[in-house]
């Protein structure tokens, strides 16, 4: 655990530099990307940016404090765990209720300058709960499944949170929901049959939508030739093709971009990446899908090596978020995949989302704090020395794993 | 069931999968970005720029058409033209912001607007919601106009009514030589006459201003076109016509007259030099006023002086009568038999009047204007002479003046011709001709025997002074020789003093000239029954011309032959010519307002300021004292060679002098 990841001293160093860059990166993008439509919702060029500065900062405080004082098995006993579960539902339950509105969508609590997004919420939720119940199984080593109470228990949270999201209407983040849900069980191993049925279920539901609802079969076509509306349904993907390829391969510089002049939508959100590729070209794209795959590779090494099956599936999980969302929302940006809300980790603009960023990356950094002490206190065991050390003493005996360990 | 353990090794092995599909997808879409930005890039980057370039046409003024002595006759000047983005005006903030009491920025603007605009204010609020970016609200306002709508636009704050400047065109004189001038449409392309000939010469200079605009229309800050490139715009060329507004302005006046007393049709008048083929005046009626052509008719921008065909009859007869006296059929003396009628093959052919007069010589035949005489000679002459001299005098060609839509008139194939319509050509039936081939014609006896090239252009000045074209007399041919000439305006001048053109003598003047009355054609064939072209051309003073005129009234009502209609209104015309350009009665009877300094004062040329210079004036025929004068103005003096009259100066005229120099001028 605690050696050497690729040229950086280990996984937690690497971590912490990447998030840095592409907190960088974002930083700079949101700057470029939100200011001409900062000035004209609010006359100030830096709305948009200051926000993501304050979310940023909350975030960092979030993640230090949660990687290096805390401990994750705090979240996951089963009383939390119903708690958040329970209180995600009512939360959504209440947006449904008193939600704000924005652009035909209820998605928002809030009061005042202050608004929150409980479906990301619910995301870090059906994580936690996974990780949690479905952890506890796997380290006794019993077998999951989807059709057994309460082994389902956690996919019953993932389908009504989702069903509540997509009501609001949020599709994209209803089927991150119950996607991530159904990733952690396919982890913590359903048996494979199980596994074979979600993916048949998944087209067959998919290719019943499109037949079911024809709008939806509309924007299909859309998505595999938005020429064929450049002014309606396809204007997002063509206006989002048109800045990724007028990007080249250098770019038009940082600032010089020309899509966020309200030619693109939702350019310092969902489709800030398309802004990136336009200033920072080809090459700056492949700097930051680097970058991303390399976050990939220290949450890979980090979970390989992790013991505890808690940890290990809250670092898929949280890897899910971070990476796999990220992954979905550049390949949406390019048309690889249909328009879905889905969030670019640090480069797309959404204060819930960022924080909530932080907070799984400082779960991850617990994990890795967590590992490492074990570690020292295995090998200190069989070098026939007392586990004395007093960083790792306190922090394993106020943990459950602590007390398993001994 | 006992199902094996599931342990933490397979669920790493699954996390193994997802990881490596990451991994995966992360590969295809780089190749995806590698294809959208590096090959396909530039035909993206193309598109992208294209649907934010807006680029706007700009117009420097048009050059401005002149007369001869600079008066100007057309000028551009830049206005502005209101347009409304009105997706700037309902969109953005600064549009929802001003909202008040409930009503919207559109609803605010129109009200506010049609009063000023003088536009309706339903249909304002109509425009100023539709979609898209871009919409003429009104162009070209009137300075005025302009600043009440900049006024209004800045004490209610209303986003998205921007102005773009045009260049306009202004006819200074309204409807005078409208046919010669022509008209632009609001794209500054000339339309007719000479806006249109000349179109390329007066267009003003082009600038395109390239400006990037967001997705809303708006300019973007910084990506305007350099604003300089538009503000310094390159002065076009100025066009100086042959043109005397004076003149003019008697013609237009006469036609009007004409056209009120005789109820014709329509009408053209033409005065030409007759030594340069320069034209001093053109006009044709009805009319129009170019600053709103739309108002008028088409027919009213023909120019009838180039584009009218039509018999010339009677006033075609000294050109026949030229073709007798070259080809030695005739002399002025010639005994001609007039019997009042005469049989050519199955034709009869009548005078006027039905009456003989015995036989007279030949100089009474055009002097009474007798038909039979006339016939003998053309039949003497035969087709194919009477074509081919036809041809020599300029007519069945278009005489290639500047002027656009110009006709060629129709001339037989002498093949065709049979007896009767080589009889009836001798006194100008059988031929269709346009008004200025027919005084061309006419200006070669005048001259001596020289066909000219008709011109009304006489210099095209570029802004630096230099200039680009000169318009100058071209002998196309001589057709005559002097002395044939001098004979045919013996003739000619007899028909005013004692002859059939009576009616347009002025008393002291010698004038030469010739009436004309022709059936007109029918345009369903053949001729149309009871209407007629009534002309009469001369020229004065008869002895050494110096304009040349012809009068064409299309179709008068109750009196209508030229004696009677056309002759009265050469006169009238001519005479307040003659009295405006002070040329001297030829014997004493002249008449008592020529005395009066007062006229002849303001005719002076004077000095024309340029840049601390003065340019100078032509001399020549001036005394002296008069010419000391003129230089006094300046603080020129004057350095005189010789008495009498000037004929040459040093520096020439045109030059531009210091005041302080020294003028010399030669006098005999």
């Amino acid at each position: 655990m605690r050696e050497k990841f690729l040229i950086f001293e280990n996984v937690r160093q690497a971590i912490i530099i990447c998030v840095v860059l592409l907190l960088g990166f974002g930083l700079g993008n949101n700057l470029s990307a939100s200011y001409a439509r900062s000035e004209m919702m609010t006359g100030s060029q830096y709305f948009f940016t200051l926000r993501y500065v304050l979310y940023s900062v909350v975030g960092l405080l979030c993640m230090l404090f949660v990687g290096s004082r805390f401990d994750y098995h705090r979240l996951l006993s089963p009383r939390f765990l119903k708690l958040s579960g329970t209180g995600t539902i009512l939360l959504l339950m209440l947006v449904r209720v008193a939600g704000r509105v924005v652009n035909g969508s209820r998605r928002w609590l809030g009061a005042g300058p202050v608004s929150f997004q409980p479906s990301e919420l619910a995301k870090v939720v059906a994580i936690l709960i996974a990780a949690g119940f479905l952890g506890e199984y796997l380290r006794r080593g019993q077998r999951i499944s989807l059709l057994h109470w309460p082994k389902a228990a956690p996919l019953a949270f993932a389908l009504a949170a989702s069903g509540l999201v997509l009501i609001q209407p949020d599709m994209g983040t209803a089927a991150i929901i119950l996607g991530l849900m159904l990733y952690m069980y396919i982890i913590a191993g359903i048996p494979k049959g199980q596994v074979l049925s979600i993916f048949i279920v998944g087209l067959a539901g998919a290719a019943g939508i499109a037949v079911l609802a024809p709008y939806r079969l509309n924007r299909l076509k859309v998505w595999l030739d938005p020429f064929i509306d450049p002014q309606g349904a396809g204007y997002q993907m063509v206006q989002a093709k048109l800045a990724i390829g007028s990007g080249g391969l250098f770019g038009m510089h940082w600032g010089q971009g020309t899509s966020k002049f309200f030619y693109l939508p939702e350019a310092h959100t969902d489709f800030a990446f398309a802004v990136f590729c336009q200033e920072w070209g080809f090459l700056g794209a492949l700097v930051l899908i680097c970058l991303f795959a390399l976050l990939a590779g220290a949450f890979y090494r980090l979970a390989i090596r992790t013991q505890d099956r808690k940890g290990f599936l809250l670092t898929c999980g949280c890897s899910f978020l971070i990476i796999g969302q990220s992954v979905a929302n550049m390949a949406m940006v390019a048309g690889l995949l249909p328009v879905i809300g889905v969030p670019l980790m640090f480069i797309s603009y959404g204060g819930t989302s960022l924080v909530i960023n932080f907070f799984c990356i400082g779960l991850i950094l617990s994990v890795y704090r967590l590992e490492a002490a074990r570690e020292i206190r295995e090998e200190r065991m069989a070098a026939g020395l007392p586990p004395e050390d007093r960083n790792g003493l306190r922090v394993v005996h106020r943990g459950e794993d602590g007390r398993r360990g001994r | 069931m006992k199902r094996p353990k599931f342990r933490l090794s397979d669920a790493r092995k699954r996390y193994h999968i997802f990881y490596l599909l990451t991994l995966f997808l992360m590969l295809v879409l780089a190749g995806r970005l590698f294809q959208v930005q590096v090959l396909e890039g530039t035909k993206w980057a193309r598109i992208a720029e294209d649907q934010m370039t807006n680029s706007i046409r700009r117009n420097t003024p048009r050059g401005r058409i002149v007369d001869r002595n600079g008066e100007e006759l057309a000028v551009s000047i830049m206005v502005h033209s209101l347009y409304v983005n009105p997706k700037e005006m309902n969109e953005t903030p600064a549009a929802l912001k001003g909202k008040k009491d409930g009503r919207g920025t559109a609803e605010v603007a129109a009200e506010k607007l049609a009063p000023v605009l003088h536009m309706d204010r339903d249909g304002l609020y109509k425009d100023f919601t539709l979609k898209g970016q871009f919409l003429w609200i009104k162009r070209m306002l009137e300075p005025p106009e302009y600043e009440a709508v900049q006024k209004v636009i800045k004490e209610n704050d209303l986003p998205g009514l921007h102005f773009i400047e045009e260049s306009k065109r202004y006819y200074t004189k309204k409807s005078m030589a409208a046919q010669v001038l022509g008209f632009v449409g609001t794209d500054d392309s000339g339309l007719s006459g000479l806006e249109l000939a000349l179109d390329s010469v007066l267009k003003g200079a082009e600038t395109r201003q390239v400006k990037r605009v967001d997705a809303m229309g708006r300019t973007l800050a910084g990506s305007e076109g350099d604003p300089s490139d538009t503000k310094e715009k390159p002065m076009v060329a100025t066009v100086y016509l042959t043109i005397d507004s004076k003149m003019q302005f008697v013609i237009e006046d006469a036609l009007d007259d004409a056209m009120k007393r005789t109820h014709a049709q329509g009408a053209a008048i033409i005065i030409m030099d007759p030594h340069t083929g320069a034209v001093l005046a053109m006009g044709s009626r009805p009319t129009f006023d170019p600053n709103n052509f739309g108002q008028f008719p088409a027919k009213n921008w023909l120019n009838r002086a180039v584009s009218m065909i039509y018999e010339p009859g009677s006033v075609f007869k000294p050109i026949v009568g030229c073709m007798g006296l070259s080809e030695g059929i005739i002399t002025p003396t010639t005994p001609i038999r007039d019997d009042g009628r005469i049989q050519i093959a199955d034709r009869v052919i009548q005078n006027w009047d039905g009456t003989g007069m015995g036989t007279v010589p030949f100089e009474d035949v055009i002097k009474y204007s007798i038909n039979t005489g006339m016939v003998q000679v053309g039949m003497q002459l035969g087709a194919q002479r009477e074509i081919d001299w036809a041809r020599k005098f300029g007519f069945g060609k278009a005489t290639g003046i500047e002027l656009p839509s110009e006709e060629d008139g129709i001339l037989y194939n002498p093949k065709d011709m049979y007896k009767p319509d080589i009889a009836t050509f001798a006194i100008g039936q059988g031929i269709a001709v346009t008004p200025l081939q027919e005084l061309r014609a006419i200006c070669a006896i005048a001259n001596g025997g020289e066909l000219l090239q008709p011109y009304i252009i006489d210099r095209i000045v570029a802004p630096n002074g230099e200039v680009i074209r000169k318009g100058e007399k071209k002998v196309v041919r001589n057709v005559i020789t002097p002395e044939v000439a001098a004979q045919m305006r013996a003739m000619m001048e007899k028909v005013v003093s004692e002859g059939g053109g009576k009616t347009a003598r002025i008393k002291g003047y010698r004038i030469a000239g010739k009436t004309g009355t022709a059936q007109k054609i029918s345009e369903y064939g053949g001729y149309a029954a009871g209407q007629y072209i009534a002309s009469f051309v001369g020229f004065v003073p008869a002895d050494k011309p110096q304009y040349a005129m012809l009068v064409v009234l299309d179709n008068p009502r109750g009196a209508f032959y030229g004696s009677q209609v056309s002759a009265p209104v050469f006169r009238d015309t001519l005479q307040q010519i003659l009295v405006a350009k002070g040329i001297q009665p030829s014997n004493s009877e002249g008449l008592p307002s020529f005395e009066g300094g007062a006229t002849r004062d303001r005719d002076l040329p004077s000095l024309m300021p340029q840049d601390g210079s003065w340019i100078l004036p032509e001399f020549k025929g001036l005394d002296a004292r008069t010419i000391a004068k003129i230089l006094a103005t300046g603080r020129l003096t004057l350095e005189p060679y010789g008495s009498g009259t000037a004929y040459e100066q040093e520096p020439a005229a045109g030059t531009a002098v210091k005041p302080g120099s020294k003028v010399e001028v030669w006098f005999r």
